[in-house]
C-alpha cells in the first residue's frame, strides 16, 4: 500500500497506515473499538478538513504491545517491548519517537499485505487484468442501484480487499461531514458556480468549494457551504474524473521524469490530454449553454458517463502498467483487447493504436531503414555495442522476449529481427546504402490493427530484402565463387595445382618444420598457381590464397605445419567464420596428408613398373619383388577408395546438398549460414575430432605405407645396385674375352646371382623390413574395418563398403578360406 | 606443370585412329582445325597442354608425331583441313614410300633405318615439354607399319626414357574370321611380345568388336574403317578426360593405371563405351534411359566391351575404373555401386581387395550429346587371356607349317634364325600363364 499510493502527501501515508493499522486491530476486544472511535472523532474534530494523526507515543506503543500480546500469548515479547519502550521514552536524544514507533508497528503489518499481493500477481497478467475490469464493472453496477450509497473513493483501482473495507469508514466519514455541513450552513450554494468548480476539479485543481481530499479517491466539499445532501451526492460522483485524472496525470508526470517510457509514455500524455481537452470542451460547452439549456449536475453526470468510464480503464492500464514499459506495455495493453464488452474492446483498440504509435514507429525504422532508435530500450529488438563486427551477424541483435507485444509471433519477430539486421548488414558490411535509401520510401506506414497486413507487409519487407542481400553476395561478393575456391584449394579439388604443389614442396616438407620458411613456400604457391589451372581463376580469388605454417611443436616435420590457407574478409566472413576457416584447414591437412601418401605410394608403382624391365635378370628376387607389387597395390586400393570415399560420400554429395539450398531453400542470411555450417560439418565430420580412434587409425595406416614405402625403395635401389654390378662385371669379363683371357675368372662373383654374402645379410634385412610393415599394415587395415563394421555410423559404413568391394577382407577376417568365399560369388561375365 | 603425353601414331590405322582423335581432342577444347582457338572457347577448367603445346603465335598444335612407311594417309591428312593443326615436323614419311608391305620385319627394319630421324623427332618432342608423363603408342598390331615400327619404337622408348610411361592404343586384328593379311597372327606375336614386355599399359581394341558393335549397337550393317575408328577415337577421348579435366584424382596417367594395373605384367585393358551415340555417328537410335546406374551397368556387359574375350567360368575383374562423364549425380555413384555389389554383376580377383573405381568428369561444353550421361570403362579382365591364346593358335597353325616366313628373314632380327617367333611365343605364353594365375587366390605367391 505504501509504494503504491505513491501520492506525495505525507500525511496522506500517514492516513492509510493507520488505516491498515486500525483494520488489523478491529477485531479486537471492544475497549480498542471504542479508542479508536474516540480516536477517530478527536481527529476530525481537531482537523476538520485535513486530519492528521496525533502523534501519540502511548497510544502507539499500547497497539504494539497489543499486537504482539495477540500473536503470541506467553505476553513475554510484551513485556520485553514496555521494558525496551521505557527505555526509548527515557532517551532523550531521539525527536521522533512516535514516529519510529509508528513505523515499526507499520512495518510489522507489512508481510501479511506483501502476501496478499504475491498471491494476486502470481496469477497471469492478463487474468490478472481482466479480473480488474470485472471488478471496475461490479462497482458500475453499485453506483447504478445504489446511487445514494454510493461512495466517491470507490477508486477502481482501489479493489484490494483492504482497499475495500475502507469504504463504510469513508462513508462513515463524509456522512458525518455531511450531517455537521448541514447543521452548521444552511446558505445554498448555486448549481452554476458548482459545475465551474467542477470544471477545475476535473483538471485535478481545487475549486472554491471542492477541494481534493488528502486521501486517495475523496474530495470534500467545504462545508461552509451549504449545499444539499443529494447535490454533494452528484458532486461527489463527479469528482470520481477528477480523481482518476490526477492518478492518470501523475502516472504520466512520473514515468516522464524517469523518463523510462519514453515515446510511448509521452503519446500516452497526448492521448490523455486529448480525452481531458474533450471532456473540458463539453463542460465549457455545458457552462456556456447553461442558461438556455438549463445543465444540471445531474446533466453532467450523465453526459461525463462516458468519459468517466474511459478514465476508469484509463486508471486501470495505469495501474496494470505502472512498471512495463514499451513492448512489454503494449502487450499488456494488446491482452485486454480480449475483453468481451465491445465498448471497452473499441476503446481499448482506440488506446492500443495510439499506445504503439511509437511502436510502430520504431518497427517501420527498422524494417525500412534498420534503424534501431530506441534509447530507453522499449523495442523487442536489443543492440549489444560490444559484439566484435565480425560475429555482428549472429550476435550483435536479438530479440528481447520480454518486449515482444504478444500480436507478433515468435517466427514473425525472427524475420523482423532478419529484416533489419540484413538491412544493417547491407549498409555497414556490404556498402550499399545507395539500394537502401531507394527502398527508404518504398515502406508502408505502419498502425496498430489488421495483423495481417502487418505480415503482409513484414513479408513484403523481408523478401525484399534477403533477396537484395543474397544477390548481393552471390554478386557482388561472389559467395559461390569463395565457396568453389575453398573446395578447389582446400579440399584439394583443383588436382593439377594439388599435384604441381605435391612435387615442388615435397622435398622441402620432408624437412624438420622451424627450417621452413614462409617466403619460400609462398613462392611455390605462387608458381604452382602460375603452372597450373588455378591461374585462369579469379584474381580476386588466388590473391586470398596463401600459405600458412600452422604452430610447430618439437619434431614436428614441414608435413605437419604446412597448410593453405584462404583469407575472406567482410562480409562473407559472416559465413565463413574464422572458426569454419579452422575446420576447413584441419580438412586440408588431412586431406593432404592422405595426397602425400598417394604420391608416394605412386612413384613407387612408377618404380616397380619402369624398373621391371631392368631387374627382371635378378631371378632371386622375382618373388620377393611380386610380393611387393601384390602388397604395394593393396596399399593403392587403400588408398584410393579412401579418397574415393571421401570425394563422392563426402565432399561432393555434400556440396551438390549445399548449392541446392542456396540456390532453392535460401531465403534468407540464416538460412544461408545454416546450409554452409551444415555443409561444413559434413565435410569435416571424419576429422572433427582428432583424437577420435577412426582417424587415428587412419593416420597409422598412413604412417606404414610411408615406412613400407622407404623399405621398397631400399629394395629397389639394392636391385638397381646389384644390376649395376653385374653390368660392371658383364663388361670387364667382355674386355677379357676380347684379350683373349678368360672371361670370368675365379674371384669374380657370379654374373647372374646375388653375392653370398649380400644374399645372406642385405637382403633378409630388406625383406624383413618389408614384411614387417606389410604385416603392420595389414593388421592396421583388418582392426579399421573391425572398427568400422562396428561403427553406427552409416557414413562410415559406406567407407567399409568402399575399402572391401569385392568382400577380400571379409573372408579373411572371418577366417574363412577365401575360395569358398569366392564359390558363392563367382558369377559368369 | 601439366603432366605432358606425346603421342606417336605409326602406320595406316594408328595415323587414321589419331586422325579422328585428334579430331575429337580439337572439338572438345574449342580448337579450330587450324589450331587456333574458337571464339567461343574460354578457360573452362580444361588442360589443353597435356596433348597440345602453343606455338609462338598462340596456335595450339598436337603433341603428336605421324609415322608411317607409305605416304597414302598421311597425304589425307594434310590434305585435310586439319592439315595446319599438326606440326609438319613431325611427320614421317619413308623416303622410297614403299610401306611394309603387312610384314612386321620390314616395318621393324625401317625404324632401325630410320631410327635416327625418329628419335630425333621424339627428342624435339620430349624436350619441348616441362614434365612429361609418358608417350602414347596408337597403332595396329596387324599389319607391318604399325606393328613392326611400332615394336621397334617400344623397344627404343624404353631404352630412350627408362622413366616414362609407355601407354599404347593397340588395335588387335579381327581373328574370328580370315583375313587378307595370312601373316597377321605373325605379326601380332612379335608384337605382344613387345607389348608385353616394353609397354606400361596396352589399352585393347579389337577390331572384331568394333564391327560387331558398330552392327549392333549403332545399327550400321557395313561399318567402314573411318567409323569404327571413331568409336576408338571416342573410347580415347574419353579415357583421357581426367588428364584434361583436371579434378580431385585421376590428374595424371600414373594416377589412372596404377590402380588398374597392380602387377606390371598384367597391363592390358579393355574398355566399353555406353552409350554410342556421340560424335558423328549417323543412324543412331536414342538410348533409353541415362543415368549413373545405367551407365555403369551397360559398362559391365560384354556386348558393349570393344575386346571379343571367351572369359571361361573364372575369369574376373582385376581392376576397374569407370569414367564417368556428365551430369552424373554423385550421390548416384554410392547408390550404383551398392546395386552392382547386390547384384553380383562383376567378380573380382581372389587374392586381394578390389573395386569398381569411378572418376565423374566434365563434359566438355563444346560438344552437343543427346545425353545425358555417358561413361567408360577402363578394366584390367583376365579373360584378355583368351584373346591372346587365339593368337597363339592361329599362330601355332602357322608356325606348324613354317608358312610365310620367307618375307621376315629380311629383317635383321631373323637373319640368324626364327628363335624371335619362338621367344615372343613363349613370352605371350607366359602373360597368358600369368593372367590364369591372377584367377586363383594363390597368385600372391606367383612365381616361386
Amino acid at each position: 500500500m505504501l509504494a503504491r499510493n505513491g501520492q506525495p502527501s505525507g500525511d496522506q501515508m500517514d492516513l492509510d497506515d493507520q488505516d491498515s493499522a486500525r483494520i488489523s486491530t478491529a477485531r479486537e476486544g471492544h475497549d480498542a473499538r471504542i479508542a479508536a472511535a474516540q480516536e477517530y472523532c478527536l481527529r476530525i474534530l481537531g482537523s476538520r478538513i485535513a486530519p492528521s494523526l496525533v502523534s501519540d507515543d502511548v497510544h502507539i506503543s499500547d497497539l504494539i504491545k497489543k499486537k504482539l500480546m495477540r500473536e503470541d500469548t506467553t505476553s513475554s515479547k510484551a513485556i520485553r517491548f514496555s521494558h525496551l519502550y521505557t527505555k526509548l521514552s527515557s532517551c532523550s536524544v531521539l525527536t521522533n519517537k512516535w514516529s519510529v514507533l509508528y513505523f515499526l508497528l507499520a512495518i510489522s503489518d507489512q508481510p501479511s499485505t506483501a502476501a496478499k499481493e504475491n498471491s494476486l500477481s502470481a496469477q497471469p497478467t492478463s487474468f490478472l487484468g481482466l479480473h480488474n475490469l470485472e471488478s471496475t464493472r461490479v462497482h458500475q453496477q453499485q453506483y447504478d442501484t445504489e446511487y445514494e450509497d454510493i461512495n466517491i473513493s470507490t477508486h477502481a483501482r482501489r479493489e484490494s480487499p483492504q482497499a475495500r473495507t475502507t469504504q463504510p469508514r469513508d462513508s462513515a466519514y463524509t456522512d458525518l461531514l455531511n450531517d455537521r455541513n448541514t447543521d452548521s450552513e444552511e446558505r445554498e450554494v448555486d448549481e452554476a458556480d458548482l459545475l465551474r468548480d467542477l470544471i477545475f476539479v476535473f483538471q485535478g485543481i481545487d475549486g472554491k468549494m471542492i477541494k481534493f481530499g488528502a486521501e486517495s479517491g475523496t474530495c470534500s466539499i467545504d462545508p461552509s457551504f451549504n449545499i444539499s445532501s443529494p447535490t454533494r451526492g452528484l458532486v461527489k460522483q463527479l469528482t470520481e474524473l477528477g480523481w482518476l485524472y490526477r492518478d492518470i496525470n501523475h502516472y504520466i508526470k512520473t514515468t516522464l521524469e524517469e523518463r523510462t517510457a519514453g515515446l510511448v509514455g509521452q503519446h500516452e500524455i497526448v492521448d490523455y490530454f486529448r480525452l481531458i481537452a474533450v471532456l473540458e470542451a463539453n463542460i465549457t460547452k455545458d457552462t456556456n449553454t447553461d442558461g438556455s439549456k438549463g445543465l444540471s449536475l445531474k446533466r453532467l453526470l450523465v453526459w461525463t458517463q462516458d468519459s468517466l468510464q474511459r478514465l476508469r480503464l484509463m486508471a486501470v492500464m495505469v495501474e496494470c502498467c505502472q512498471d512495463l514499459h514499451g513492448g512489454a506495455l503494449i502487450s499488456m495493453v494488446h491482452d485486454y483487447t480480449q475483453h468481451g464488452d465491445p465498448l471497452i474492446q473499441q476503446f481499448l483498440h482506440h488506446m492500443l493504436e495510439r499506445i504503439s504509435a511509437p511502436f510502430y514507429v520504431m518497427l517501420q525504422r527498422w524494417i525500412y531503414e534498420g534503424e534501431l532508435e530506441d534509447p530507453c530500450g522499449e523495442f523487442f529488438i536489443a543492440y549489444n555495442p560490444d559484439v566484435d563486427e565480425v560475429e555482428m551477424w549472429q550476435k550483435k541483435y536479438s530479440i528481447r522476449k520480454k518486449m515482444l507485444p504478444a500480436f507478433i509471433g515468435v517466427p514473425l519477430a525472427e524475420k523482423i529481427l532478419s529484416i533489419g539486421k540484413s538491412l544493417n548488414f547491407l549498409r555497414y558490411k556490404c556498402d550499399d546504402a545507395e539500394w537502401l535509401q531507394q527502398s527508404h520510401g518504398v515502406g508502408k506506414s505502419l498502425k496498430y490493427g489488421d495483423i495481417a497486413e502487418l505480415e503482409g507487409s513484414i513479408d513484403e519487407a523481408y523478401s525484399g530484402t534477403s533477396q537484395r542481400l543474397l544477390h548481393l553476395l552471390s554478386t557482388k561478393f561472389k559467395l559461390i565463387d569463395h565457396l568453389t575456391a575453398i573446395k578447389r584449394y582446400i579440399l584439394l579439388g583443383q588436382g593439377d595445382f594439388i599435384q604441381h604443389l605435391m612435387e615442388s614442396l615435397g622435398s622441402n616438407l620432408s624437412q624438420p618444420a622451424n627450417t621452413l620458411f614462409r617466403h619460400n613456400l609462398t613462392g611455390t604457391l605462387e608458381t604452382a598457381i602460375r603452372s597450373s589451372n588455378a591461374q585462369y581463376d579469379d584474381p580476386e580469388v588466388l590473391r586470398r590464397l596463401d600459405v600458412r605454417l600452422l604452430e610447430l611443436s618439437q619434431g614436428d616435420s614441414g608435413w605437419d605445419v604446412f597448410s593453405l590457407d584462404y583469407h575472406v574478409d567482410s562480409p562473407i566472413n559472416t559465413i565463413l567464420t574464422p572458426a569454419a576457416m579452422e575446420k576447413y584447414l584441419t580438412m586440408f591437412n588431412f586431406l593432404w596428408r592422405l595426397k602425400r601418401v598417394e604420391y608416394a605410394l605412386l612413384s613407387a608403382w612408377r618404380r616397380q613398373t619402369t624398373s621391371a624391365r631392368a631387374i627382371r635378370p635378378i631371378q632371386e628376387l622375382v618373388p620377393e619383388l611380386h610380393h611387393c607389387r601384390i602388397v604395394c597395390s593393396e596399399m593403392i586400393h587403400f588408398i584410393c577408395q579412401l579418397q574415393y570415399y571421401i570425394l563422392f560420400e563426402v565432399l561432393e554429395c555434400s556440396w551438390d546438398e549445399l548449392l541446392k539450398t542456396i540456390k532453392n531453400d535460401t531465403t534468407d542470411m540464416d538460412s544461408l549460414i545454416n546450409a554452409h555450417t551444415k555443409y561444413l560439418l559434413d565435410v569435416t565430420f571424419l576429422v572433427a575430432s582428432r583424437d577420435n580412434s577412426m582417424m587415428r587409425r587412419l593416420l597409422e595406416l598412413l604412417a606404414t605405407i610411408l615406412d613400407y614405402k622407404v623399405a621398397q625403395d631400399n629394395l629397389y635401389n639394392f636391385a638397381l645396385a646389384e644390376i649395376e654390378r653385374r653390368e660392371r662385371l658383364a663388361q670387364k669379363a667382355d674386355w677379357r674375352t676380347r684379350h683373349g683371357q678368360w672371361g670370368l675368372t675365379d674371384e669374380d662373383e657370379a654374373l647372374d646371382k646375388i653375392p653370398d654374402e649380400q644374399f645372406e645379410e642385405v637382403v633378409p634385412s630388406l625383406l624383413r623390413a618389408l614384411n614387417e610393415y606389410s604385416m603392420q599394415f595389414k593388421r592396421e587395415l583388418s582392426e579399421l574395418l573391425v572398427l568400422l563394421a562396428e561403427d553406427g555410423d552409416s557414413n562410415l559404413r559406406f567407407l567399409s563398403f568402399r575399402l572391401d568391394f569385392n568382400e577380400f577382407y571379409l573372408g579373411s577376417l572371418k577366417g574363412v578360406s577365401m575360395d569358398a568365399g569366392r564359390k558363392s560369388t563367382v558369377v559368369r561375365l | 606443370m601439366p603432366r605432358e603425353i606425346i603421342t606417336i601414331q605409326a602406320g595406316q590405322c594408328g595415323n587414321q585412329i589419331g586422325q579422328e582423335f585428334w579430331g575429337q581432342l580439337c572439338a572438345e577444347h574449342g580448337i579450330s582445325k587450324d589450331g587456333t582457338l574458337e571464339d567461343f572457347a574460354s578457360e573452362t577448367g580444361d588442360r589443353k597442354d597435356v596433348f597440345f603445346y602453343q606455338a609462338d603465335d598462340d596456335h595450339y598444335i598436337p603433341r603428336a608425331i605421324l609415322l608411317d612407311l607409305e605416304p597414302r594417309v598421311i597425304n589425307t591428312i594434310t590434305t585435310s583441313a586439319y592439315a595446319n593443326l599438326y606440326n609438319p615436323e613431325n611427320i614421317f614419311l619413308s623416303k622410297d614410300g614403299g610401306g611394309a608391305g603387312n610384314n612386321w620385319s620390314l616395318g621393324y627394319g625401317a625404324g632401325e633405318r630410320e631410327a635416327e630421324e625418329i628419335l630425333e623427332k621424339l627428342d624435339r618432342e620430349a624436350d619441348g615439354s616441362d614434365s612429361l608423363e609418358g608417350f602414347m603408342l596408337l597403332h595396329s598390331i596387324a599389319g607391318g607399319t604399325g606393328s613392326g615400327l611400332g615394336s621397334f619404337l617400344l623397344e627404343r622408348l624404353n631404352d630412350r626414357y627408362p622413366k616414362k610411361l609407355i601407354q599404347t592404343y593397340s588395335v588387335f586384328p579381327n581373328n574370328e574370321e580370315m583375313s587378307d593379311v595370312v601373316v597377321q597372327p605373325y605379326n601380332s606375336m612379335l608384337s605382344l611380345k613387345r607389348l608385353t614386355q616394353n609397354a606400361d599399359c596396352v589399352v585393347v581394341l579389337d577390331n572384331a568388336a568394333l564391327t560387331r558393335i558398330a552392327c549392333d549397337r549403332l545399327h550400321i550393317p557395313n561399318p567402314t574403317f573411318a567409323q569404327s575408328n571413331q568409336l576408338v577415337s571416342t573410347v580415347m577421348s574419353a579415357s583421357t578426360t581426367t588428364l584434361r579435366y583436371p579434378g580431385y584424382m585421376n590428374n595424371d596417367l600414373v594416377g589412372m593405371i596404377a590402380s588398374l594395373i597392380p602387377t606390371p605384367k598384367c597391363h592390358f585393358l579393355q574398355t566399353s563405351y555406353t552409350p554410342y551415340t556421340s560424335g558423328g555417328i549417323d543412324n543412331t537410335k536414342s538410348v533409353r534411359k541415362t543415368t549413373v546406374l545405367d551407365v555403369m551397368r551397360r559398362l559391365l556387359q560384354p556386348k558393349n566391351r570393344m575386346v571379343s574375350t571367351t572369359p571361361s567360368k573364372k575369369s574376373c575383374y582385376v581392376s576397374i575404373l569407370n569414367i564417368i562423364q556428365g551430369e552424373a549425380d554423385p550421390t548416384d555413384v554410392h547408390k550404383s555401386l551398392l546395386r552392382i555389389r547386390e547384384r553380383r554383376l562383376a567378380s573380382f580377383i581372389p587374392w586381394g581387395p578390389a573395386s569398381i573405381q569411378v572418376a565423374l568428369t566434365k563434359k566438355s561444353p563444346y560438344v552437343q550429346t543427346p545425353h545425358r550421361v555417358s561413361g567408360l570403362m577402363l578394366a584390367n579382365h583376365t579373360s584378355i587371356a583368351s584373346l591372346f591364346q587365339r593368337t597363339c593358335d592361329q599362330f601355332d597353325r602357322l608356325r606348324k607349317r613354317n608358312a610365310f616366313l620367307e618375307p621376315y628373314r629380311q629383317g635383321s632380327l631373323f637373319q640368324d634364325g626364327l628363335e624371335e617367333f619362338d621367344e615372343s611365343r613363349e613370352v605371350v605364353q607366359d602373360l597368358i600363364n600369368e593372367y590364369e594365375a591372377c584367377e586363383n587366390s594363390d597368385y600372391v605367391n606367383y612365381g616361386q
